[in-house]
């Protein structure tokens, strides 16, 4: 038997995918269906088949249609359970709040929107529990840098200015 | 507790505190073992406990496991097991009757432990009693019994070797009735003692990464105070305090103290009991691993508000031997692709349905016509079809195969809800004569595996009959 309060008996896949799409049965089978490598040696086999497991992740993922997002698949006694992983680029991605696109005939999509600060904040605290900054200004740069990256701007600012502003003080950040 | 128990929880405190260094004040250790009647012992709070609260840390060098028990012990090629050290440190130091154990090291710990497993099904196995009661079995629980007594076997077979190789072993042992010279052969009473030992290991060990591998088998400790911890299907559940080994991904060469806390965001008035989650365990494993069962109010599974869980194994494997050669090929070709067994009914989340590996497996039977009893003249076209349904590259192999599938799976529910039933009218008669002390607890296990069986199988039934897709 195993002991109590395994790790092992918890396996964790983590996959890219974009929110709110099925996607194609045989591209999810390798990887988590049981004839999958991966699969053979984590867990000895699912009990859903490929398509059922897409179907959760596109529910999951309802929230973030057409953008892609890290899910991840918790398998515990052969059972899937989907959450989405919460990264900085696709929490700037959604509050940019772009109509859907076709990912199929759009390529090299550019982000030039604007984001309210206070935005910034609330997916700063989100991503609080993955950064290893100090306070929440930390995270708050950060996030910043992820949206500069993006290509956005912060209440019409580029991102880089807001970041000099909270080092000079001009631009408070909450405590938490 | 009675007076006895209290007086060795007592005293296991006194040796943590001054044998092992360990904090019992009020602030370091949070909790005490207590009797609930109808439950046994258990972990409780002894005052509010905030969310994230360490609650106790148990130093290293009070825990039983390869870190602490290898060098008392001579070496083999290849190193006994975990579980075959720590059984067998058990086994050199089992308290006699009611006494307390004389082990000089863990003496205060083992004292506390459980002293009989009556109401255990490897016991019955071992000591070729209950035989009602193992026939009363689900075929599924009995297949996971058999699993445990391979196992018992065989850490046994090579205890005893070892013994046999290292007699003066003995003579280290506290008790009074084992002699080197008279232990020759594996008598009845050595092998219950044994049993003791193992089942001790079995039921209360928890995982400790001590290795570098996280998987490594020997990542197993017993941990006095925790073990006291029952457990819930249900949260909120108590977890283990942080390790370095696990952070680091190193292992441990010294071991670690070991803990529990509170979860993150959830609290505990003062004299709740405190739970810890074995595992994500179907009811068959519990009953065999830890001779328990989740408690299932009627119609709960039924109803999908909890996951029940059949295996139907015994029907399947029994469908295929009527299938002759054609069986054989079936198989091989489901032991080859790596979907042999586990072929499982659930009732959660609603409808009920089968498995994806159940479904494969149908699939697999009815691709060849059910009057065949000969290998297939196309056996490559066959798997290939049939492989392109389990890659996600084809939903169903043809409607005929579906509509074939489905039918023999409504037929195994039928049979499975029938063999449920039959069973739990026989345990009704069994109440009124039998429900003394341990056996009447166990009795009320039987009814609940039963019923599970009967509630999953018509709640699949249901679903078929509603036309429901399964996938």
């Amino acid at each position: 038997m195993a002991p109590k309060l395994d790790p092992n008996e918890i396996k964790i896949i983590k996959l890219r995918v974009t929110g709110g799409e099925v996607g194609s049965s045989s591209a999810l089978a390798p990887k988590i269906g049981p004839l999958g490598l991966v699969q053979i040696k984590l867990t000895g086999c699912m009990m859903q088949s490929p398509k059922k497991v897409g179907e959760d992740i596109a529910k999951a993922t309802g929230q973030w249609k057409g953008l892609r997002v890290t899910v991840q698949l918790t398998i515990q006694n052969r059972q899937a359970a989907v959450s989405v992983v919460p990264s900085a680029s696709s929490l700037v991605i959604k509050a940019l709040k772009e109509p859907p696109r076709d990912r199929k005939k759009e390529k090299n999509i550019k982000h030039t929107g604007n984001i309210a600060l206070d935005e910034i904040f609330e997916i700063a605290r989100t991503m609080r529990e993955k950064s290893l900054a100090k306070d929440l200004a930390g995270a708050v740069k950060e996030i910043l840098g992820t949206a500069q990256s993006v290509g956005c701007t912060v209440d019409g600012q580029p991102p880089h200015d807001v970041i000099d502003g909270i080092n000079s003080g001009e631009v408070e950040v909450p405590d938490e | 507790m009675s007076a006895n128990s209290n007086r060795r929880w007592e005293r296991l405190l006194v040796w943590l505190r001054d044998e092992h260094g360990m904090k019992t004040g009020e602030e370091d250790l949070r909790v005490a073992c207590r009797y609930r009647p109808g439950a046994g012992n258990g972990l409780y709070a002894l005052d509010r406990c905030t969310p994230s609260t360490t609650l106790f840390t148990v130093p290293a060098s009070a825990l039983l496991n390869i870190r602490t028990l290898e060098r008392r012990y001579p070496p083999r090629r290849p190193p006994l097991s975990a579980t075959q050290l720590v059984s067998l440190h058990l086994f050199l130091h089992r308290p006699e009757g009611e006494s307390e154990c004389k082990d000089p090291a863990f003496g205060p710990y083992i004292s506390v432990l459980p002293r009989q497993f009556d109401a255990h099904p490897l016991t019955w196995r071992i000591r070729r009693t209950e035989g009602e009661l193992l026939s009363r079995l689900p075929p599924s629980v009995s297949r996971v019994v058999d699993v445990v007594t391979q196992r018992f076997q065989i850490d046994w077979d090579t205890v005893f070797d070892y013994m046999q190789d290292n007699p003066h072993i003995l003579s280290t042992s506290s008790r009074s009735d084992l002699d080197a010279a008279v232990h020759t052969t594996k008598d009845q009473a050595l092998t219950e003692d044994f049993l003791w030992a193992w089942l001790n290991v079995n039921t209360r060990c928890v995982y400790q990464r001590l290795k570098p591998k996280g998987s490594d088998a020997d990542n197993l400790t017993m941990c006095p105070v925790f073990d006291f911890a029952n457990h819930s299907p249900n949260p909120p559940h108590l977890l283990p305090l942080p390790s370095n080994a696990e952070i680091w991904g190193t292992g441990s060469k010294r071991g670690e103290p070991y803990g529990l806390r509170t979860p993150d965001g959830t609290g505990f008035p003062k004299d709740q009991e405190l739970f810890i989650q074995y595992g994500v365990h179907a009811n068959k494993t519990l009953f065999a691993e830890y001779g328990f069962v989740n408690a299932m109010a009627e119609g709960d599974v039924r109803a999908g508000r909890i996951d029940g869980e059949v295996d139907v194994q015994d029907v399947v494997e029994r469908m295929l031997q009527d299938r002759g050669v054609a069986g054989q090929w079936i198989k091989s070709a489901l032991e080859q692709e790596g979907y042999w067994g586990y072929w499982t009914l659930h009732s959660a989340p609603k409808p009920g349905h089968p498995s994806f590996r159940l479904i494969s497996a149908l699939r697999l039977y009815h691709s060849i016509p059910r009057t065949n009893t000969a290998i297939p003249r196309n056996p490559d076209e066959i798997l290939a079809s049939w492989r392109d349904t389990l890659m996600g590259k084809k939903d169903s192999i043809s409607p005929e195969n579906e509509a074939a599938w489905r039918a023999t799976l409504a037929d195994m529910c039928r049979e499975v809800a029938a063999r449920a039933s039959r069973n739990l009218e026989n345990l009704k008669a069994v109440k009124s004569n039998n429900t003394e002390g341990w056996r009447g607890f166990t009795y009320d296990c039987l009814r609940t595996l039963w019923r599970e069986e009967l509630e999953v199988a018509e709640a699949v039934l249901e679903s078929i009959r509603d036309g429901e897709e399964f996938w």
